[in-house]
């Protein structure tokens, strides 16, 4: 039997990838110890420091673990993306990215695959600040607002890897990596991370407002409000990631396309 | 492009903005044929497997490769085609046998004939006793090794070869000579070898083609192309105020060729019952022969001929 009597599927090539991209995380537990450090880190320090800011008026929690729990999980899952582009740029460096461009199958494997990995990465991350935020004193209100937590981080960790691996497919260069970390750490912070929009002043408000990580986050926080989930909170955040989703999906599509010049 | 040949190029160039790197090449190998390509560094060796294997686009020309068009039909010919390339990119984190799994996988071969293929590979390059280790630990020449079982894990009809015993102890290298002829004459695997190594190419290949400055200045059979240079080159050492003088005086012997630093090459009309004369000529001149030799012409010569450069001594090998 030779290599024509087989044909190669884009699912099975991309779940190769992926497997790869396992096996390196489990055999480098830095990785996953590192996208956990930050955020678990920054939430045990917010939950300690910043107790008293739940109390302003027009707070839609008065837990302070509540507040910071989905963003940290965000957070976590933006970090995952970030890995995609870094794993990318030294498979490109080092010349095995060349070796997965000879699949003779569907080249987007490679990113599907990549992308999958990052996923796992980032619902790993999650359930670990996850169950942190619980200890911390997080009680969510609403079971289905937890789902859509959920589908927030499985978002941004699709829409962060789609940006890192976008920009280093174009640039096949590790020194952009950099840049994955600024532009998601802008993204994350020029937003309702830290008060709700109506808290925040000046630039910041309006740079929030038109952030689509403002929606996404009022999603992610549906399920850890007093409110609970309303449908008003909920289509916005689904919107944002349709659209965001929706171009950064074609910003690392097109990338790779590129790739061969 | 419709073609019997396993690897057709005609006028293949790449250009990076004003930079040629290769240009309007054209090429023929024929089905069973080990086929070598031999260069300098940055002649246009890697470039070229690089577009006749789908990693990069020709900016103008065509090629096609097992039948299938390089450009129009890249799928299809990276169905055909096994590569090694230049370096041996292999994830040190991964094993040997994780590697050819995950070769195989990529290449749409269902795991469970992926395994036993995997262990009859690894078994033919020697390297069933480090399987399930971590390729970090591999050295030079187990890696280049795992590079072909990995180049192989799909039975591919042309093989590509960049550069494989770079860098490699000179064991290493007739180990891999060995499992490439056996590939070629057991499987009449075609087989496209760039190299820099004079003796790999005169050893491995049925045909060359001598690459230089993005062009293919010779191409033929390593015998063919010794016999057009001719006369065996008479290479000649002496000391530096000495060479003008020498140059001039064996310039009567044969056409002056290109050499190395402080040493004066000709190509000794009439051979080897003409060397007394030489040495007659230099000692009735007072010049003192520091080191003096006569071969036959060898790829080298055909390079300086088709050149006017030297490539031995340029690459270390």
């Amino acid at each position: 039997m030779t290599a024509a009597s087989f044909r190669p599927s884009l699912v099975a090539s991309s779940m190769a990838v992926w497997r790869r991209g396992l096996i390196r995380t489990l055999r480098i537990p830095a990785i996953i110890v590192q996208s956990f450090f930050f955020p678990g880190f920054f939430l045990v320090v917010y939950v300690g420091l910043y107790k008293a800011v739940t109390q302003l008026p027009g707070f839609p929690t008065d837990n302070v673990a509540n507040w910071y729990l989905p963003f940290m999980m965000i957070q976590g899952a933006s970090f995952s993306g970030v890995g995609a582009g870094f794993t990318t740029a030294v498979d490109i460096e080092n010349g095995f990215f060349d070796r997965l461009l000879l699949m003779p199958g569907n080249r987007h494997a490679i990113t599907l695959g990549t992308v999958a990995m990052a996923l796992t990465r980032a619902l790993a991350v999650a359930s670990g600040v996850f169950v942190l935020g619980l200890i911390a004193g997080a009680r969510p209100t609403d079971f289905v607002g937890v789902l859509l937590t959920l589908m927030a981080v499985v978002s941004v960790s699709i829409m962060g890897s789609c940006f890192a691996l976008g920009l280093i497919y174009r640039v096949k260069d590790q020194r952009v990596a950099p840049l994955f970390s600024i532009g998601i750490f802008v993204v994350l912070f020029v937003s309702t991370a830290q008060v709700p929009l109506d808290l925040t002043t000046g630039w910041l408000t309006t740079a929030a407002k038109y952030n689509p990580m403002t929606q996404i986050l009022e999603l992610a926080r549906t399920g850890f409000i007093d409110q609970g989930v309303t449908w008003g909170d909920t289509w916005p955040g689904l919107v944002a990631i349709g659209l965001s989703g929706g171009l950064l999906a074609a910003f690392a599509w097109q990338g790779l396309r590129r790739f061969v010049p | 492009m419709v073609t019997q040949h396993p690897v057709v190029a005609e006028g293949l160039t790449r250009r990076f903005d004003d930079l040629v790197a290769v240009d309007h090449i054209d090429l023929e190998i024929q089905s069973g044929e080990i086929f070598g390509f031999l260069g300098p560094n940055g002649a246009g060796k890697s470039t070229t497997v690089r577009m006749l294997t789908t990693l990069l686009r020709p900016t103008e020309g065509r090629a096609a490769v097992a039948g299938y068009d390089v450009v129009s039909q890249s799928g299809a010919v990276r169905a055909s085609i096994g590569v090694a390339l230049q370096d041996a990119a292999i994830d040190p984190i991964m094993t040997g046998t994780e590697l050819v799994m995950l070769q195989a996988v990529l290449h749409g071969i269902p795991r469970s004939v992926a395994a036993a293929r995997g262990a009859e590979l690894l078994e033919r390059v020697g390297l069933t006793a480090a399987a399930d280790r971590r390729v970090g630990t591999y050295s030079g020449g187990m890696r280049r090794r795992l590079d072909l079982a990995l180049s192989l894990v799909h039975e591919p009809t042309v093989l590509f070869l960049d550069e494989p015993t770079t860098g490699l102890d000179p064991t290493s290298r007739s180990a891999l000579w060995e499992e490439v002829r056996r590939l070629n004459t057991e499987f009449g695997t075609t087989v496209l070898l760039t190299t820099q190594y004079l003796e790999e190419a005169d050893q491995l290949a049925h045909r060359i083609a001598i690459i230089d400055d993005a062009k293919i200045v010779r191409e033929g059979e390593p015998a063919e192309l010794k016999n057009a240079v001719g006369d065996p080159t008479l290479r000649i050492d002496v000391k530096r105020e000495d060479l003008a003088r020498t140059s001039e005086i064996v310039s009567v012997f044969g056409d002056e060729r290109p050499a190395r630093e402080g040493r004066v090459a000709v190509g000794l009309r009439g051979g080897a019952s003409r060397m007394a004369e030489v040495v007659r000529s230099l000692d009735d001149a007072g010049i003192n022969i520091v080191h003096m030799e006569l071969d036959a012409p060898s790829l080298d010569d055909v390079f300086a001929e088709a050149t006017g450069r030297r490539l031995e001594g340029a690459v270390e090998g």
